[in-house]
């Protein structure tokens, strides 16, 4: 199987994009199951570079690697006795309503802006988290 | 724990979905610094919630025909490896590791993310 390299999608099968990506996919799913999140954030890049894949693209084809895998990681903690079905339902129900007004905002809000926001509440985090 | 306070955290994390980004990375913080919830159940409840949604969205976006099938395929078996060599190392660590751990990847993911886009602010200001 080739690797589709730059936006023309021709496929170039360059040994080091397939060695980058598959470094990068291994990683994807050991910190799904180690982090439960973050995955995605990876697998978007992994595909927009190693690919080829455009904005859209690499989106839709990260949610088609990170839903199994969130799926198996779900399985895995389940089985190790992490649950608790009625907070996750109270929060699943939070996040529809606000994947929606996500969806709806989408274009209404300057990007640039919130991503400034969103990545320092992150280094605010994982800073907490090493505390 | 108020269910209110719970509901609003999963608005917050599928707000940030929606727009692309990735709402789960800062729902995991929520729920355990701002709510109390302990870690592991923040980490299943973050999988568990971007399920239904994650399939939905994999529908329309098959539909439109936006999925990269070559890449996927080509991911997903090595991203279950990784997942089986997660699986192996999680029963190693223990939760204060993991914390810890979860949090130099938002450090490294939250710096190495948000140079670029200081970067392209301050040109655009420069402009």
């Amino acid at each position: 199987m080739g690797l589709r390299c730059g936006q023309t999608g021709k496929r170039k099968g360059s040994a080091l994009l397939r060695c980058i990506a598959a470094f990068f996919a291994v990683l994807i799913g050991a910190i799904n199951v180690l982090f439960g999140g973050g995955g995605g954030m990876l697998a978007v890049p992994t595909l927009r570079y190693c690919f080829g894949s455009d904005e859209k693209k690499a989106h839709a084809s990260a949610v088609a690697v990170m839903l199994p895998l969130s799926c198996f990681s779900a399985v895995a903690l389940t089985s190790r006795g992490v649950s608790d079905a009625n907070l996750a339902l109270t929060v699943g129900c939070g996040a529809v309503i606000g994947g929606v007004i996500g969806g709806c905002l989408l274009n209404k809000v300057p990007k640039q802006l919130l991503s400034l926001l969103f990545y320092a509440v992150m280094i605010y985090a994982g800073i907490r988290f090493l505390l | 724990m108020n269910a209110i306070w719970l509901l609003i955290a999963g608005v917050v994390g599928g707000i940030l979905g929606g727009m692309g980004f990735g709402g789960g990375v800062l729902l995991i913080p929520i729920l355990t610094f701002l709510l109390g919830v302990p870690y592991a159940v923040a980490v299943w409840i973050n999988l568990v919630v971007f399920l239904p949604t994650a399939a939905v969205s994999l529908v329309i976006h098959e539909k439109n025909d936006l999925i990269d099938k070559d890449a996927a395929q080509f991911l997903l078996p090595l991203a279950v490896i990784g997942f089986a060599l997660g699986t192996f190392v999680l029963g190693k660590l223990s939760e204060r590791v993991l914390r810890r751990a979860f949090g130099v990847f938002l450090l490294a993911l939250g710096t190495g993310s948000i140079i670029p886009v200081l970067l392209g602010f301050f040109k655009k200001k420069a402009k």
